[in-house]
């Protein structure tokens, strides 16, 4: 009780925030609270001063030799320092307060005995893979916990079916398929009971029942229940307890429906069901208006479950192809375009846009359609997307700009001449081409349409290395001694996209076109890397990592902005970021940079631009 | 009372001679070099001679170390019902408090812990007199340790005679206290918070000394 401030100090503390109350409570027993007027040095050393300490108030600074020259890092409220030396993993730094301070310390021997944890011991030792691993994991507990906590009402349920014992085995098993569920409740006089269809087939196939028979011996009892407005995490250990794999749920004494586990272990992608539901039914430009706003709600309540960015992203993507083939079919009544191929393009081909930032996108048609007819149809196309809540490419890469609508020759013809005569916007050009999916009609037309493009890349031994130019023209925003440079503006952002997305995007997409990876997601073209040989799997899952990280906190900012009204950019305020986030983005930039390294090398570039 | 103040010296062997139990003659042991001893009650009022305390929180404090890893919580049980507007600044109501040791055995522990070391508090003199209400009719003698106010100390060092606007009183609140010396300021008020505050600024005004 007393010491609850110190408790409350600690828990702050990544990863302190990882121990159990109980291991807390004893760390905090075992600390002091020292005073360090300006200028003076710290006491650490692993033989005499051995601690961890944890700073209250006041900034430390940490320093290569003893003069205090090398100044290599700061620690301010709630950071820690020692951890190096203690594990001599350092053993050649110097700590000074570079003002008045006020920090917490724990002796070494305390700090050895919180490593048996192992959440607490993974932020010391492992690398950045493992690390954000656990980053995840840990959200998505808190997050199961969560949903666990909401009541069973939010549950799907199948609908109730009530019989009588008397019921014939034919008119039961017709009831349930009526109904689309697999259990029944029963009544046989004033005594309940529930029949599943696994009772049925039992009794059918082993006990020798005919179709006629009355259910009632095969009927089990008692009715297994819960009250709707009770925590799922209850209707799960109920359904532990007893063995069984539905629960009948209760209003006050009424029954009201069938709670499945199936239904309540998956409810986390169930809203993703939902929404893929609508889409299928959807008949007019009405119906998929509804269906954005659904997908948006998605991104976000899968956002905050912890469910790692890319999987949100390939979902969410799948779903804005699906509305947007739909889309065209919807509005292509006649079906006088069946022989165009509508394709996504950048972000969306690649599966990797989550807040819908603009619209990539063309058409590769067959030379027999009427192209002023398409033309017609393509602006309608655009302004309907629009409507549906996908911005306007700034760049007008889009089906409305006669440029993006092609017929098959007529696109070979143009990427040829982007070859021929190339500019920094024909590069990016091909960039996006490169990752473009088809939506929309025959795939095969822009299988052919990037098979034109790889025999040009073949023919010109100097143009990869030109193209993968711009993985270095954005400096890595992480300084000498691993120290994040960010911009001067009040929050302290970075630049996500520029500083670390961009370059292994395109470093990737390189490395792809140059070894004949079909697939466009990065993630996916960077498994294939791996299996050519192109770089080892420790680096390629780091890489990928790396990519979901940054990702990840640049979806945080998107939400938050757009839940302020902002405009919607690529930066991140690093004033917002925790001290866990804030090591892991310097951890992530490290890839990034070992990776420009990589892509420098095996294009034989020389250092920068 | 003595109507002149004795050598302290004199006044320690006068105590010592008057100390009813032998067993606490630790207390006029000679000092540890450079340690005190920082302590803060709640209490059920504000009237020493009619309230009791609740809580009381101890903490060494060794050169700038501030010992909170040998730090002593205790909880007083209480018999009467607390003042509700007391209730309000420490937030203990009487179901909190129906568990803990009895006054002379809580007292015992912090005797033994505070040996004969100075004492360092905030308004010193009121946590002393809650302390020595139970002390004196015991052993008949009140605390023999020295005492510093650490408002007492921050008044010598900052208070300025002709610095100070006429009319206006100056500011030894703890608040303004914890604010002049930079210092943050802990959550909620407890007995071990307030002890940890205190001695931050203990500990501050010294180095400003030093």
């Amino acid at each position: 009780m007393a010491m609850s401030e110190l408790m409350n100090f600690l828990a702050q503390v990544h990863p302190f925030d990882r121990l159990p109350e109980v291991e807390l409570q004893t760390a905090t027993q075992a600390m002091d609270l020292v005073y360090f007027a300006r200028e003076e040095t710290v006491p650490l050393s692993q033989q005499n001063d051995p601690y961890l300490y944890l700073v209250l108030k006041g900034r430390v600074a940490e320093c290569h030799d003893e003069e205090g020259g090398n100044h290599c890092a700061l620690y301010g409220p709630n950071a820690q320092f020692g951890a190096a030396m203690l594990l001599q993993q350092q053993t050649q730094l110097t700590y000074h307060a570079v003002e008045e301070t006020l920090a917490y310390r724990m002796p070494n021997r305390e700090f050895q005995r919180l490593l048996n944890n192992p959440d607490f011991e993974a932020f010391y030792f492992n690398d950045i893979t493992e690390k954000l691993g656990r980053f995840h994991q840990q959200l998505q507990i808190e997050s199961s916990s969560e949903a666990m906590m909401d009541a069973v009402k939010i549950a799907p349920l199948h609908a109730l079916v009530t019989l009588d014992a008397s019921t014939s085995i034919k008119v039961c098993v017709e009831q349930m398929e009526g109904h689309k569920t697999d259990a029944c409740l029963v009544n046989e006089g004033d005594k309940q009971g529930v029949i599943t269809s696994s009772d049925l087939l039992r009794g059918l196939a082993i006990h020798g029942f005919d179709l006629a028979s009355p259910i009632a011996d095969m009927v089990s009892y008692p009715v297994i229940s819960i009250d709707k407005n009770d925590y799922l995490f209850n209707a799960l250990l109920k359904m532990t307890r007893f063995g069984v794999d539905r629960l009948m749920v209760r209003d006050k004494q009424a029954f009201i429906g069938v709670l499945h586990q199936k239904e309540l272990m998956s409810l986390f992608a169930n809203q993703s069901g939902l929404v893929m539901l609508t889409l299928e039914r959807a008949m007019s430009v009405a119906d998929l208006q509804k269906v954005t706003q659904q997908i948006d709600d998605l991104v976000e309540g899968l956002s905050n479950k912890g469910v790692k960015t890319h999987y949100i992203a390939k979902l969410v993507n799948e779903l804005h192809r699906k509305l947007q083939a739909k889309l065209w079919q919807i509005l292509d009544t006649e079906q006088q375009f069946t022989e165009a191929t509508f394709i996504v393009m950048g972000s969306e081909g690649r599966s990797e846009q989550v807040v819908r930032t603009d619209q990539d996108n063309a058409v590769i048609f067959d030379d027999k359609i009427d192209a002023s007819a398409l033309a017609e149809f393509c602006n309608h196309y655009s302004a309907e997307l629009i409507k549906l809540g996908f911005p306007p490419c700034p760049g007008e890469i889009m089906v409305s700009n006669p440029l993006w609508r092609l017929s098959e020759t007529a696109f070979a013809a143009q990427v040829v001449d982007w070859f021929d005569n190339p500019s920094q916007e024909r590069f990016m050009h091909l960039s996006i081409l490169l990752d473009a999916q088809a939506v929309q009609g025959d795939p095969d037309r822009l299988a052919r349409l990037k098979n034109v493009l790889s025999n040009q890349v073949q023919k010109r031994q100097m143009f990869l290395a030109q193209f993968a130019r711009s993985v270095l023209q954005f400096e890595t925003p992480i300084g000498l001694f691993g120290r994040l440079k960010t911009q001067k503006d009040a929050g302290h952002s970075i630049d996500l996209k520029k500083g670390g997305i961009f370059p292994i995007i395109h470093g990737i997409r390189c490395l792809a076109l140059e070894y004949g990876v079909v697939k466009t997601n990065t993630h996916w073209r960077i498994r294939d890397l791996i299996n050519h040989n192109v770089f080892d799997e420790r680096f390629g899952v780091e890489l990928g990592e790396t990519l979901n990280f940054l990702n990840t906190l640049r979806l945080q900012g998107m939400l938050q902005q757009k839940a302020l009204g902002l405009p919607i950019d690529n930066s991140i305020k690093t004033d917002s970021l925790s001290q866990l986030q804030q090591d892991l983005l310097k951890d992530a930039f490290g890839v990034v940079n070992n990776f420009k390294k990589f892509i420098e090398q095996h294009y034989k570039m020389e250092g920068g631009l | 009372m003595l109507p002149f103040k004795l050598p302290r010296s004199i006044q320690q062997a006068w105590l010592k001679h008057r100390l009813k139990n032998k067993a606490y003659e630790f207390l006029f042991a000679p000092t540890v070099d450079n340690e005190v001893v920082c302590f803060d009650c709640e209490t059920t009022g504000l009237d020493p001679k009619q309230d009791k305390i609740v809580t009381l929180s101890a903490i060494k404090i060794r050169g700038r170390e501030i010992l909170t890893s040998e730090s002593l919580n205790l909880q007083f049980r209480q018999y009467c019902d607390i003042n509700p507007e007391s209730i309000v600044i420490h937030q203990l109501r009487n179901m909190d408090v129906t568990v803990g040791l009895d006054e002379r055995d809580a007292i015992d522990q912090f005797l033994k812990f505070v040996g004969s070391r100075s004492l360092v508090g905030y308004y010193l003199t009121f946590d002393v007199s809650m302390v020595n209400a139970i002390v004196k009719p015991w052993l008949g003698i009140g605390l023999p340790n020295a005492q510093i106010d650490v408002a007492e100390l921050y008044h010598q060092h900052f208070y300025q005679d002709w610095l100070q606007p006429d009319h206006e009183v100056f500011d030894l609140s703890f608040q303004a206290l914890l604010e002049q010396l930079n210092l943050p300021s802990l959550g909620q008020h407890d007995a071990f918070n307030d002890a940890l505050m205190t001695a931050m600024i203990y500990v501050k005004l010294q180095s400003i000394r030093d």
